[in-house]
Order: structure tokens, then C-alpha cells, then sequence
């Protein structure tokens, strides 16, 4: 009659086991998934093929820069977040393509494709080692996504077994400026 | 429960089948991990060969020779432009027209610099290259040149000031890989 139970109970177990492991066992995208690397404004944050480092954060309801010899001028329903950073490519030359500001609730915004053309735009040259740039993310976000949001810098949008650098924004920002001029920005 | 009565024949089965499991399973996995091992293989800078000043050397179905390594201009925040003029004498067309060449400046420190566009003006202002249009790397494999063709191949750099003399040009090719050539500068 023991061994009955035994047997049972050896394929309750079996069955949890594989239930357990059905369930919790990670998908192929988590196990080669970004490898991120979090820190603060301020810190600068060395991953496999470049280093960031946030300096800080600005907000404005409008911006004004010089784009391909004209004044160009962008206003918006959200506001535009500004984060001044500083780029470096180690140990050789790489493209870093995407920033991206996630807010606090989990909503991912790439960098504003309606800023093009404006100065110091970081993510647009490749990056050389031993030539830092130091300039600028512009994202364009609702006001309910500025507070504890984050920024993320990749090499790509879904970066595989790469580092994606996280980079937490502060959690109460300043009150948007009316106006941004980028041409007077002091970036150091 | 009774015990059932093994024979020794199916014994001998058993134990021979248990030692044959790790080598299928060892089988198994080599076959599987062939191609991708294959491929790590091929696409990994594992063994450079030095190239002395003033010498060719064979990469890539290609004899390659450096022609020079200058700097040839400044741009703003302390930054050269250099040039980067290599002679290839081909030797095999279809290994060399595999694609993608990768020739870029090393510093002592491992840092490297791929290739970058420069502008005319940059280029120009060289007496011997005016009216001249000189390939890059990628546009001379791809230009499939035949057996016993020579070319000169040109690529531009942007590098911190003050690298002039301590960057060496490392080539790498698909079709050389492993491989990978390092270029002696002449001091």
C-alpha cells in the first residue's frame, strides 16, 4: 500500500515540477534580452561598446533651433524633455542608435523625429573612441510621463545580449520653460 | 510485486545501450553546434599576422601592401583627419569579392576607428588625388575586379589629434578569417 503512495506522490511531484518549470521557465526574448546597466544622473555608465553619462534634464513647452539654414519652431500638446549627455564609442567606433524615455508607468517614447536637423542632436553621428559628444536627446512626452521616468541608451531599439544603460531622471522636474532656444543652450 | 528475471543477454544490451547514450548525445550536440561553431570560427579576429613596413602580404584571396598613412587635415575639438592608401594585387576574385572589408586604424590601447566619409574638400586639396576617384574597401570588393588586377584603395579616418604615429591599419576579411592583417608604419 506504501509503494502506491510512493508512486503517487513521486507523480504529484513530477507533475508540479513540470508545471513549474512550463511556467516560469523564461522566454528565448528575456534569456537574450538587453543587459541593462542602471545608475544616476551625473554617473557615467560604461557598457560593452560606449559610455554615457546624463547630466541633466530640461523641459520646455516650445523649442526653437536652426535647422538646414532656417528658423524652425515646434510646440506641443505634451511637453519636450530635454536631456543634455555626454557620448563616448570604447573600445571602437559604434553607432548608437536609440534612446528612448520611459516613463514611470512603463511607456516607452523614442527620441522626436520632429527635431531634425537641430544642433547637437546626440544619435546621429557614429560616435569615435576618444571623441566624446556631448549634446542632446529631445523627446516629446505627455506631462503625466515626466515624473520617475528613465532614459535608455542602446546601440538598438531591442538590443540582444547587449547593454542598454538606464539611467534614472529626476522624480519631481522642474516646471517646463515656455520657450527653449537650442542655439543658446549651454551644454557644459 | 515479483521480480522479473532479467537475462543476461538483455543485460548486456542495457549496459551497452547506458555507454552509447553520452557518445549519441555528444554526437548530437556536435552536429547541431557544427554549423554555428563553423560560422564563430569564420567571423572571429583570432590570429594576427604582422605585416612589416614596405612588405605585401596575403589576405583574402588579395596581396596587400600599405601605401601610406597620413594625416591630412584638422576639424574642430581637436580632431585629425587622416588618409589610409593601400596597393592590392589580386590573386583570387571570388574569395576576394566577399563582402564586408573591415580596415581600421589601431591604437597600442586595442581602441579602433572604422573608416568615415570625408568631404571633398578634405581630399582634394591633395595635388596627386585631385580629379581622381579612388575606391574604398567595400567599393573595390565589390567592384569584382579580375585575377592579376592592381588597385589602390583609399579610406578616411577621424581620430583624436595626436594619434598620427601610433595607429596601425588592421585589415580583416571573410574570406581570411580567422586571419587578420596588421600594418608595420614606417617610424
Amino acid at each position: 500500500m506504501s509503494g502506491v503512495f510512493a508512486k503517487l506522490g513521486a507523480l504529484v511531484l513530477a507533475v508540479m515540477l513540470l508545471v513549474g518549470m512550463q511556467r516560469y521557465t523564461p522566454s528565448y526574448a528575456e534569456i537574450t534580452g538587453p543587459i541593462p546597466l542602471k545608475g544616476n544622473l551625473g554617473e557615467t555608465l560604461t557598457g560593452r561598446i560606449f559610455s554615457v553619462r546624463g547630466d541633466k534634464v530640461l523641459l520646455a513647452e516650445k523649442l526653437r533651433f536652426k535647422a538646414y539654414g532656417r528658423e524652425v519652431e515646434r510646440d506641443t500638446g505634451g511637453v519636450f524633455a530635454l536631456v543634455i549627455a555626454r557620448l563616448e564609442a570604447q573600445p571602437a567606433s559604434v553607432n548608437v542608435g536609440s534612446a528612448i524615455w520611459r516613463s514611470a508607468q512603463g511607456v516607452r517614447f523614442v527620441a522626436s523625429p520632429r527635431v531634425q536637423g537641430a544642433p547637437r542632436l546626440l544619435g546621429t553621428d557614429r560616435l569615435e573612441p576618444g571623441l566624446p559628444q556631448r549634446g542632446l536627446f529631445i523627446f516629446e512626452v505627455p506631462r503625466e510621463a515626466v515624473a520617475g521616468a528613465t532614459l535608455l541608451v542602446a546601440s538598438s531599439r531591442w538590443p540582444r545580449l547587449d547593454t542598454q544603460v538606464e539611467i534614472a531622471l529626476p522624480a519631481k522636474p522642474d516646471i517646463p520653460a515656455p520657450l527653449i532656444d537650442l542655439g543658446e543652450l549651454a551644454y557644459e | 510485486m515479483s521480480e522479473a528475471v532479467v537475462s543476461s543477454g538483455a543485460a548486456r544490451i542495457r549496459r551497452l545501450s547506458l555507454w552509447v547514450l553520452p557518445v549519441a548525445l555528444a554526437l548530437g550536440l556536435f552536429l547541431q553546434m557544427q554549423e554555428t561553431a563553423w560560422e564563430w570560427w569564420r567571423s572571429r579576429e583570432l590570429f594576427a599576422r604582422q605585416v612589416p613596413t614596405g612588405s605585401a602580404a596575403n589576405l583574402g584571396g588579395a596581396e596587400w601592401k600599405l601605401a601610406g598613412l597620413r594625416r591630412v587635415g584638422e576639424r574642430p575639438d581637436d580632431r585629425a583627419v587622416m588618409l589610409l592608401d593601400m596597393d592590392v594585387v589580386v590573386r583570387d576574385p571570388e574569395a576576394f569579392a566577399v563582402l564586408p572589408c573591415r580596415l581600421v586604424l589601431e591604437a597600442p590601447d586595442g581602441r579602433r576607428w572604422s573608416p568615415q566619409f570625408l568631404t571633398p574638400s578634405e581630399v582634394n586639396r591633395l595635388p596627386e588625388r585631385r580629379r581622381l576617384t579612388i575606391p574604398t574597401c567595400t567599393q573595390a570588393l565589390a567592384s569584382k575586379p579580375q585575377a592579376g588586377a592592381t588597385l589602390r584603395i583609399s579610406e578616411g579616418f577621424v581620430l583624436p589629434a595626436g594619434m598620427n604615429g601610433q595607429v596601425r591599419p588592421v585589415l580583416s576579411l571573410p574570406a581570411g578569417r580567422p586571419h587578420y592583417l596588421r600594418f608595420e608604419i614606417p617610424d
